[in-house]
């Protein structure tokens, strides 16, 4: 079974998440900001991670920021979830993907099969 | 040089001084009251630099008194500065703005006491003192933008995450339910209903957003070789649950045409145009796109067969807010007037024209046109 870890701080949000994903066979994982995804990652392994941009104390940026420095999580792909109507060069390059919220649960679907595959 | 040059004199070596200091020079002598008390002070001396930026020659001064020939030097609070360095033996440094007896400026004066009176330096510091006001209020501006631009980019994620929420638990449970066979078809289209609705909310907060950026001037472009092509049929697909009601016809070049622009931006601008036509036309009334070369442009129109616009109202139809008068009698077409004017500055800020013909009664033209890459 693949494992997502999603990291949202909107409650509502992250249960959609934990939905879509369960629904379609996946393990999930919850963090509610960045720094508790790296606690989440030292304990459990994980093919994919789904983040938020906006987050208290560690942001979706910082987040894949320190995924990248660490060779053990470096190759885990990162999806950018953002509001944001704006996506920037930075982003593009620093993430797997860019998820723009709202977004279509097809498309949340699609992005994890091609992710984890 | 000779040793003895006249010019090496004490007393002529001080005229110079005096004569070319780029700062004003006076001295003055204090005037008493019978009971000691100071009244006023007569000028001594003042060097030319003083003359220019007094704007009187010294014969006008030297002999005279301070407040009799410029008063305003106690409304300046000038005199009191005087009067204490008199009294207390102590020099004084003050910066200020003088505007009376015809000078107007900022000075920095520094005044020394010298015998029974002082001595004062004054330099003219206006022009630094305007570029510091200029600068101050160059960053106030700055700031100003920054402050809105984070409060959009907040408002956008604040208005955003419940859309966000509400659209895919709506799916989630139409998925669902429709999984186990329990969605009839009329709650199906409830939650149709429901979707659609999130998504028309959507759009509207994305268009509000993006004025409220463009007013802000921010409204950047990510540019990168963009195939119309896609953009075509990206807006229609996005749109397809909207536009139920209109059969679309596309005719679509078949060569790519591909223009430098931002693909999501330029798909909301022909989205856009696809809304109006779909918003403005009756039920069943066709809409067409059409995507062609022209020349070293692409050109892409949409037309549909609606109320046209009449044609004292074309040259506002891309003003921010507007709506043309035959709206109103046509009761019950809703908007806000920000969708043409959005996709028009879209379609400007990439080196492009958004041109429209309209009949009224018969239906509208517009077309994009952009620079090929």
């Amino acid at each position: 079974m693949k494992t997502v870890l999603v990291v949202e701080d909107d409650a509502a949000i992250a249960e959609l998440m934990r939905g879509i994903l369960e629904d379609e066979g996946y393990h999930v994982l919850a963090a509610s900001d960045g720094l508790a995804a790296l606690e989440q990652l030292r304990r459990q392994r994980c093919d994919l991670v789904i983040a938020d941009l906006m987050m208290p104390v560690m942001d979706g940026r910082d987040l894949r920021r320190a995924l990248e420095a660490t060779p053990a999580y470096r190759a885990i792909p990162v999806v950018l979830m953002t509001a944001a109507s704006q996506i920037t060069a930075e982003d593009r390059r620093l993430f797997s993907a860019v998820l723009q919220k709202p977004f279509d649960l097809d498309d949340v679907l699609a992005l994890a099969a091609r992710l984890v595959a | 040089m000779a040793p003895h040059d006249a010019s090496h004199a004490p007393e002529t070596l001080l005229a110079s001084v005096l004569a070319s200091s780029l700062d004003g020079i006076m001295a003055f002598r204090t005037l008493r009251a019978a009971d000691g008390a100071i009244v006023d002070f007569e000028w001594l001396l003042v060097n030319p630099r003083a003359e220019q930026i007094i704007g009187r020659p010294s014969a006008e001064m030297i002999g005279r008194r301070l407040l009799v020939e410029m008063p305003g030097n106690r409304d300046a609070g000038l005199f009191d500065l005087y009067v204490d360095v008199v009294e207390s033996g102590h020099p004084a440094h003050h910066t200020f703005h003088y505007d009376a007896e015809g000078v107007r400026a900022w000075f920095q004066i520094t005044a020394v006491p010298l015998g029974d009176g002082f001595a004062v330096t004054f330099r003219d510091i206006t022009a630094q003192k305007e570029a510091e006001e200029m600068r101050r209020a160059r960053e106030a501006a700055e700031e100003a933008i920054t402050l809105r631009d984070q409060f959009l980019n907040t408002a956008s994620h604040e208005l955003k995450t419940p859309l966000t929420a509400l659209l895919g638990h709506t799916q989630l449970l139409a998925r669902r339910l429709g999984r186990a066979g329990t969605l009839d078809e009329r709650d199906a289209r409830t939650m149709e209903h429901i979707v659609q609705q999130s998504q028309r909310l959507n759009r509207l907060v994305a268009t509000m957003l993006d004025v409220a950026r463009l007013q802000n001037g921010k409204l950047p472009l990510t540019t990168a070789p963009c195939s119309l092509q896609d953009v075509v049929a990206r807006a229609v697909g996005e749109l397809q649950t909207v536009l139920t009601e209109h059969p679309l016809e596309l005719l679509l070049a078949d060569e790519p045409l591909l223009v430098s622009g931002d693909e999501q931006r330029l798909c909301e601008a022909l989205s856009n145009l696809l809304l109006n036509a779909a918003r403005y036309s009756p039920a069943d009334a066709p809409i067409r796109v059409e995507l062609l070369r022209a020349g070293d442009s692409a050109r892409l129109a949409v037309s549909d067969k609606g109320m046209g616009i009449p044609a004292s109202a074309l040259p506002h139809v891309f003003s921010r807010f507007y709506r043309a008068p035959n709206i109103d009698a046509n009761n019950g077409v809703s908007g806000m007037g920000v969708g043409l004017y959005l996709a028009w500055e879209i379609v400007t800020r990439h080196g492009g024209q958004l041109l429209v013909a309209s009949e009224e009664g018969r239906g509208s033209v517009f077309t994009i046109e952009l620079p090929l890459q």
